[in-house]
């Protein structure tokens, strides 16, 4: 008897969860169906509590498509590419992943480049930069986010309880087995630290008194610094990452706020801790420009107007 | 049907039991911290390494990269080829005056420190900072799309097996370096994918080594007519496409659309390894 009763919960209990994974499951797979033509569906996972997002890369391209005036509309949901990574984009049902081939992408489309007024030495300047940033300086913050010490990481995720817990420890494991393949986290504390202030200092002496990192005008390396700084600046409150920049490195603070108000006006509505903050889950940007003629190049330089 | 159960999974779970403590036997020998402690000749860098390489002194371009900085800044070194992991499990690495060394940024920041050495002495500070940007993106980025290509997509891996790579060491090596670049993000992409992005980084570094932006006069390296740090990572990057990658894309997209690359990395090897010859498996004229 108590055998027959033990297996029928046992029973009850794997189908509950399996009734619930195939909801998640399928909410996940839904997709939108009540977009325009020719406006991006940017997949993001959801804003944090003290700048749009958590992570640097949904920043990055969610900057460049507010910088390029492209049409778009978020996603919150949370899906994964095919890839298995996020951000990443529809458009006009075509699926694109990866913050750098969306930005590609886009750059095609529209016939836009951002950096049309560099010289190719200076686009090269630039795309080594991303690279640093990237390919680098993420994996240090990561290391210092999911080190030891969790305190930072439990005040920017905006999770509580069991589903804070399951995150912190999901992130963790796949950030230290990231991060040992790569070889950056075979490295002691001290060591990463080092390589961490060398590639903020390069940063930092390269941008030096300059408005944007190549110049007065904002160019495409600008929208993956300015989503990697704003994790520093804004997502890693008494974290090594900020104190240094704060303390030495004040450049880059200013740097950005510029870009912020350049094109993130109403950057506290989309900022959970906010006051104003709004949830703009299927609310579309620019779209004025869904019927303008595409293949013309837009003027990016253009007015403090963002939209 | 009962034997039948007992019976057919048994080979499946002894192979993965051995896989397992494979992986686990390999996890010990590599973090055991037991490393040649003997005698050391002063001021001289022992530099541990594995084989040559069939046609560039080594198929592993973080060994290049110090050995081209120890050239560069005409460091006396010892080649120990000794085929040991260092400390970190990875090599190259590097004993000094009885130090040891990973990782071979660090072991060239170490000795430029310990040694007071001028290598970028002369650069400004936002040359250093250029300096530091490019060898970021060679070693971290140029260098994982190597990787997944050589691992991944060149299914003949001609060079592994002219320096004697045996069916076992390239079937463990294929799984890890696998995964090691689909953790890292390279290796979801497709084929078309990373051909693109290995022309950009080329075109970038192209570019930079084509302008005098950061330079007045002759640009035979990165900054002018001296060789720095970021030239030992970028050559040692490149190399491994020029030399290891025998008609593949990448190296037909490095001949045919950037020859100042080419040219370059020619350079380098006839300025700073004259011994070249001596130090590779298969010597040809190219």
């Amino acid at each position: 008897m108590l055998l027959q009763v033990l297996v029928a919960g046992f029973v009850i209990l794997v189908t509950g969860i399996l009734c619930k994974i195939g909801h998640f499951l399928y909410k996940r797979s839904v997709r939108r169906h009540d977009v325009p033509p020719e406006v991006v569906i940017l997949y993001q996972i959801g804003r944090g509590h003290h700048a749009p997002s958590v992570s640097p890369f949904p920043l990055k391209l969610e900057t460049f498509l507010r910088m390029t005036k492209t049409p778009y509309v978020n996603d919150h949901s949370g899906k994964f590419s095919s890839k298995r990574k996020t951000p990443w984009m529809e458009y006009d049902g075509k699926s694109i992943a990866d913050s750098q081939f969306c930005v590609d992408f886009i750059k095609k489309k529209r016939n836009i480049d951002l950096n049309d007024h560099l010289p190719p030495s200076q686009k090269a300047v630039g795309r080594a930069f991303q690279k640093l940033t990237e390919e680098n300086l993420y994996w240090t913050m990561c290391l210092e986010m999911f080190g030891d010490d969790l305190t930072t990481v439990r005040k920017v995720i905006p999770y509580t309880g069991l589903k804070l817990w399951l995150t912190i420890w999901l992130l963790r494991r796949v950030i230290r087995q990231e991060t040992w393949g790569h070889g950056i986290g075979r490295h002691t504390p001290d060591e990463v630290w080092s390589i961490a202030t060398a590639d903020l200092t390069a940063i930092s002496d390269f941008l030096g008194d300059k408005d944007f990192f190549m110049g007065s005008e904002p160019s495409e390396v600008d929208c993956a610094l300015f989503g990697m700084l704003v994790m520093i600046v804004f997502n890693m409150p008494s974290s090594r990452h900020e104190k240094y920049v704060k303390e030495n490195l004040p450049n880059l603070v200013g740097y950005c706020e510029r870009m912020k108000n350049r094109f993130w006006p109403d950057w506290d509505e989309h900022v959970l801790s906010s006051p104003t903050y709004q949830n703009d889950d299927g609310k579309v940007y620019f779209q004025e420009n869904c019927e303008a003629d595409v293949k013309k190049s837009t003027d990016h330089k253009d007015s403090n107007h963002v939209y | 049907m009962i034997s039948g159960t007992l019976v057919s999974p048994l080979p499946v779970f002894v192979t993965i039991l051995s896989i397992l403590v494979l992986l686990v036997v390999l996890k010990f020998r590599r973090s055991n911290g037991r490393y040649p402690i003997r005698p050391f000749p002063r001021d001289m860098v022992l530099l541990h390494q594995c084989g040559k390489g069939p046609h560039a002194p080594s198929l592993s371009p973080f060994i290049m990269k110090l050995e081209t900085f120890l050239k560069v800044a005409q460091i006396p070194y010892q080649i120990v080829r000794d085929y040991k992991m260092g400390p970190k499990g990875k090599v190259p690495w590097m004993e000094y005056n009885g130090m040891v060394l990973c990782d071979s940024q660090l072991c060239m920041e170490y000795l430029i420190a310990e040694l007071n050495l001028d290598v970028d002495a002369h650069l400004s500070t936002k040359e250093r900072a250029v300096s530091t940007s490019f060898q970021r993106m060679a070693d971290e980025h140029t260098y994982w799309l190597m990787v997944h290509w050589r691992w991944a997509i060149d299914k003949d891996k001609i060079c592994f097996k002219e320096a004697n790579w045996g069916i076992m060491a390239l079937a463990v090596s294929a799984f890890l370096q696998k995964r090691a670049t689909k953790t890292q993000g390279v290796g979801r992409h497709s084929k078309t994918e990373i051909l693109n992005i290995i022309r950009r980084d080329f075109e970038a570094f192209s570019n930079f080594l084509a302008s005098y932006t950061f330079c007045k006069g002759t640009k035979k390296y990165f900054f002018g007519d001296r060789a720095t740090c970021v030239d030992c990572s970028v050559f040692s990057q490149i190399s491994q496409v020029l030399w290891h990658l025998p008609n593949s894309e990448p190296q037909n997209i490095l001949k045919n659309e950037f020859p100042n690359l080419v040219e370059y990395c020619h350079r380098m090897k006839d300025n700073f390894w004259p011994d070249w010859n001596e130090n590779i498996l298969i010597s040809t004229d190219s």
